[in-house]
């Protein structure tokens, strides 16, 4: 297939957490807010003149610091977010905000606050206790700590405007990124993709570590090139697989999989389209804020959420994308060291798999991927034996 | 060194690589006489479980059973170099304690339907685990807050530290990473070994102490469920100080407790609660005066004992059992007693501050 036009800037985007829009958009005097979690609600950090970043460590090498302060037994994101916030990687930020949700990101920015790593004069950092069921006292919850964490700090520090009119217009701007991205995710389920999983992972991704709003005009050329682009004639991928897991911010962990022969049809990860790229609706009744906390309460994949109907409703959602997008087989995959994901991958493979009849390879990686020999045969061995699957007819 | 502080060298109890000692540890002929009545009293209490046929059934039924037979092992480590009062003190916390978990098992193993016993013989047991505070189940007097996960794991581990290695082997086997904490870890390979005895009419559950827990229990709450058992899961919030987190969390409590009411038929108690609450309280105070003579050149209540008994007094029995709210005095009059006679721990020893 012909190569995009604008991927190469993309990518170039993500070599950086301070990247060049980033640095465009401090320059117009605009508020740059840090999150580390989908459980703070994006759209609540993308009003007026703020916008948000979630952050990501690029090419991440050593992370013996944030080692050092965390332990070698916590998960390997938060330590490489600590080691580039030691090394003055996160100065540009304005503020931070982080959910009290796995214990693990949470002393990752602990430690970010107690070892200064930012010396902004009005830098603060917020920690939302975010609701563990999706319940209505979960909702009540969630709605009283974003009023009092985000909105009205960022209102009381920086003067964001945060009037319904204002929450309303950037949930229309969210849905607007949204809309382009699940369009160009939409092509994922032809039968011959005309976007492969890496570069709809970059192009997701980059919605997610750039203003937004700097981004359209170049994410709905790349819808359009995308429309007219002509698939290869030979498709040159053996096995169609969703991805499901904890946070992928490395796009090599992508090429990986596809590189193997598998074509990454689905993204149900933190930094993926699933479900961090569907629309928030609105409606004119109700109070908005309850409504984007809501939709972000229900929304969330995130295994921390522990009630019975959240547990089986992740599987489901795993079995209802994979349908809808037409996987062969799933990749249940962990950042290592993630308790949280450890459980889920474990319980949802054996779902996935025994329940469901889906083909399942579980994984857990390191947070820098590169081109991991070993992940490369586990998926080489899993494409060959869904081949295997599918020349058998189906049948074990 | 164990002659000079009037010990024996105490590591020389145990042989080559074996658990067990070797011979009683030599205490003087008063406190050995002593310790010795006592471990015959754990030995009889171990025998007086066996009578009971569903006991003798669960002990072949449950691999982690095999660890009970570690229990006078178990209470010898921790009271090893103890002598005089403060050696009285240790078996009395350590024996209650161990007659409770006795009690408790029985209890199981008499309700358990992997043992033949019919679902209405347990209907009026809420499942707790581990880790939760269990004195929501106060204000439920004809009700039980029982925890298998303390029998079949916690307990376990404190008999024998390698207990859980079995239940790691099935859960890794499963595809659960070794880096995870081996508690959660243990209790979900239990449960996928088909070693967790079924009884209960519901279960609370509760994502405390960790990350760990809380996923533990989606492994656990799916064998219950498919066991007819249902679960109510009790989110414990943490930054649990805040203000607004506080509403949050007494709507989790009240949420949990119309769960109970729901399933039982049982309507929260709270005259009983305080009941329970006062005996709490006793215990807090009792041992706050522990800990005052702690402070002092004559601690008298220490080491793993004070931490074992407290925990459990505190969470597995939340003043639902008169029984240690009265030891907890009497340690304390005990302790007294020991301190006003100047009674050290060790003889010739200096204290460094």
């Amino acid at each position: 297939m012909k190569d995009l036009k604008h991927l190469y800037y993309f990518e170039n985007l993500l070599m950086d957490a301070d990247n060049d829009l980033v640095r465009q958009a401090q320059a117009d005097g605009r508020v740059c807010v840090g999150s580390v979690c989908y459980q703070i609600p994006e759209v609540l950090m993308n009003l007026g003149n703020a916008f948000t970043v979630r952050l990501r460590a690029p090419r991440t090498g050593s992370m013996e610091m944030g080692t050092y302060y965390l332990t070698s037994f916590l998960c390997e994101y938060s330590r490489a977010l600590l080691e580039r916030a030691i090394e003055g990687g996160y100065q540009f930020l304005d503020c931070l905000i982080a959910p009290d949700g796995c214990t693990m990101i949470n002393r990752c920015v602990e430690n970010m606050e107690l070892l200064k790593i930012n010396d902004k004069e009005n830098f603060f950092y917020k920690y939302l206790e975010v609701p563990m069921k999706a319940d209505d006292n979960g909702l009540n919850l969630y709605i009283g700590q974003c009023k009092e964490k985000i909105l009205e700090p960022l209102h009381e520090k920086f003067g964001i405007d945060i009037s319904d009119d204002a929450l309303r217009k950037a949930v229309e701007d969210h849905n607007k990124i949204c809309r382009i991205i699940t369009e160009l995710g939409n092509f994922r389920k032809e039968e011959k993709p005309r976007i492969t999983g890496y570069e709809f992972h970059i192009i997701c991704m980059c919605t997610y570590v750039c203003p937004q709003d700097l981004l359209i005009e170049k994410l709905e050329e790349t819808l359009e090139e995308v429309k007219n682009r002509q698939p290869d004639e030979k498709w040159p991928f053996r096995a169609r697989v969703a991805v499901v897991g904890s946070e992928i911010d490395d796009i090599d962990m992508i090429k990986l999989v596809e590189e193997s022969g598998a074509y990454v049809c689905a993204d149900r990860f933190c930094f993926g389209s699933l479900p961090g790229r569907e629309e928030i609706i609105l409606n004119d009744e109700e109070d908005v804020l309850t409504q984007i906390c809501r939709h972000y309460m229900m929304s969330c994949m995130c295994p921390r959420h522990m009630d019975t109907p959240k547990m089986n409703r992740r599987r489901e959602y795993v079995d209802q994308i994979a349908k809808e997008y037409k996987a062969d087989g799933i990749i249940y995959e962990q950042m290592k060291f993630c308790d949280p994901w450890a459980y889920e991958r474990m319980v949802g493979s054996h779902v996935l798999r025994e329940e469901y009849g889906y083909p399942v390879l579980t994984i857990d990686r390191p947070y820098a991927v590169g081109s991991s020999g070993q992940i490369r045969t586990r998926v080489q061995a899993f494409v060959e034996s869904i081949e295997i699957k599918k020349i058998q007819g189906g049948k074990h | 060194m164990g002659k000079a502080v009037g010990s024996s060298k105490l590591g020389e109890l145990y042989s080559g690589d074996k658990k067990v000692f070797k011979h009683r540890e030599w205490r003087g002929v008063r406190d050995t006489f002593y310790d010795y009545t006592r471990w015959l009293g754990i030995i009889a209490m171990l025998g007086k479980f066996m009578l009971h046929p569903k006991n003798v059934k669960g002990f072949f039924r449950y691999r982690w059973m095999l660890n009970y037979l570690a229990v006078p092992m178990m209470i010898d480590k921790h009271s090893m170099g103890l002598r005089g009062p403060q050696l009285r003190i240790c078996r009395e916390e350590y024996d209650l304690v161990a007659s409770d978990v006795a009690k408790l098992l029985t209890k199981i193993f008499s309700m358990d339907q992997n043992l033949g016993a019919s679902p209405e013989k347990s209907k009026h047991v809420v499942l707790m685990d581990e880790n939760e505070m269990t004195n929501i189940m106060c204000g439920f007097p004809n009700l039980e807050g029982l925890s298998w996960e303390t029998a079949s794991c916690y307990v376990c581990v404190l008999l024998q530290g390698d207990a859980m290695t079995h239940y790691l082997d099935v859960v890794q086997e499963c595809g659960m990473p070794g880096d995870v904490c081996p508690m959660p870890a243990s209790e979900a390979g239990i449960c996928i070994d088909g070693d967790m005895p079924i009884f209960g009419k519901c279960a609370v559950q509760c994502n405390t102490t960790c990350d760990g827990s809380l996923m533990g229990n989606g492994v656990i709450s799916r064998a219950l469920e498919r066991n007819g058992i249902p679960v109510h899961q009790l989110a414990t919030p943490l930054r649990h100080t805040e203000p607004g987190v506080q509403e949050y969390a007494a709507q989790e409590v009240r949420n949990a407790i119309a769960f109970i009411e729901e399933q039982t038929g049982e309507k929260f108690d709270w005259d009983y609660y305080f009941e329970c609450a006062k005996r709490i309280n006793i215990g807090a105070r009792e041992c706050t005066e522990w800990l005052e003579l702690s402070k002092t050149d004559y601690p008298q209540v220490i080491g793993n004992n004070i931490l074992l008994y407290r925990e459990t007094e505190y969470m597995a029995i939340a003043g639902k059992v008169p029984a240690f709210a009265e030891l907890d005095k009497k340690i304390t009059k005990m302790a007294t007693e020991a301190y006003r006679k100047r009674q050290c721990l060790l003889r010739n020893t200096v204290i460094v501050l």
